[in-house]
């Protein structure tokens, strides 16, 4: 199963558009669930949810084999935290899809980490899922604690201050 | 004056900077001096997330530079909330609401904890750059985005 999903409630029509355009030619065969968000085009093709509450939307995403989504760094880091293969296209302002290009430097940055493919068009979908079914994706090591030991710092020396 | 310790108020937008900022907290456990009093958000869909800690949740609603007439609505109330909670400390993830209510809260005399989203990876959002000069620790979460901006710190990533 190829989960689809927009990462958040904000449209992202390129992408669904695409996607359910491929299923309806026959060029995906594989089953495919999407979420949709706000978005204003309704797939034909394949069965849509439009918000999903995060333990189903964690389910939904434990149960694919590969993820299509946005270039959001949140998707990336779900499905890395899944370990599944993940193709993003970004969210590009010219389409007034975000308010800035910064989508394209993360897709950039994680695929130069090795933790996910890119189509940088919606016309390279097709190609790149297909690499997809080859493509292990690099674990992450992030470290929140380093973070909250430095925030913690930062409030303990304000509280001995007073 | 609360004598018994910081009152700390976190805040996060609707979306990404609310998953950052509740890893942050999942984190955090035990490693702060004092729990966050209160929390400020920009949607009622991501409120549930923060209420299910047990303190008031505060939507603030949403805006961004898109939008003006929203962001005054923002302005209006990040500026009574900021008056009603007058926290000690404010630690966000950001974005520009809570860049908005932090600079209230500053203006009462509130100190800042700006983390800048894992997702601004070659240079700081327009939030972060001004908030860097109204933050008492900002922070990226790239070495490299925080090296280019004198008084911004790397201390880890949430992801």
């Amino acid at each position: 199963m190829i989960f689809v999903t927009v990462g958040s409630m904000f449209p992202f029509d390129r992408l669904i558009r695409s996607v359910d355009e491929l299923v309806g030619q026959g060029v995906i065969t594989e089953p495919v669930i999407a979420q949709i968000g706000d978005g204003r085009y309704e797939p034909r093709h394949m069965p849509f949810e439009r918000f999903l509450a995060k333990p189903q939307y964690d389910q939904r995403m434990a149960e694919a084999r590969v993820l299509l989504a946005h270039a959001g760094a949140g998707t990336i880091a779900l499905a890395l935290a899944h370990h599944k293969p993940l193709l993003v296209l970004p969210r590009l302002k010219r389409h007034r899809e975000h308010v800035n290009d910064h989508q394209l430097a993360t897709a950039r940055k994680f695929e130069q980490l090795g933790h996910v493919l890119v189509a940088y068009d919606e016309r390279d979908i097709a190609a790149k899922l297909h690499e997809l079914a080859g493509f292990v994706p690099r674990a992450r090591q992030a470290d929140p604690q380093r973070m909250a030991r430095r925030i913690g710092a930062f409030l303990s020396a304000l509280q001995a201050s007073r | 004056m609360d004598t018994l310790g910081l009152r700390l108020v976190v805040g996060a937008s609707a979306g990404g900077h609310a998953n950052e900022l509740l890893i942050l907290l999942d984190a955090a456990q035990g490693q702060w001096p004092v729990e966050p009093a209160a929390y400020v958000t920009t949607m009622e869909i991501t409120a549930q997330g923060f209420a299910r800690r047990g303190k008031p949740v505060h939507v603030v609603g949403e805006s961004d530079r898109r939008k003006p007439l929203q962001a005054i609505a923002v302005l209006y109330r990040s500026l009574r909330l900021a008056w009603a909670l007058r926290p000690d400390v404010v630690v966000t993830t950001g974005s520009m609401p809570l860049a908005i209510f932090s600079i209230w809260c500053k203006l009462f005399g509130a100190r800042i904890v700006w983390i800048d989203s894992v997702a601004q990876i070659e240079h700081m959002s327009l939030s972060g750059r001004v908030m860097r000069h109204v933050a008492d620790l900002c922070l990226a979460q790239w070495p490299d985005v925080a090296a280019h901006y004198p008084g911004v710190e790397y201390a880890g990533e949430v992801l």
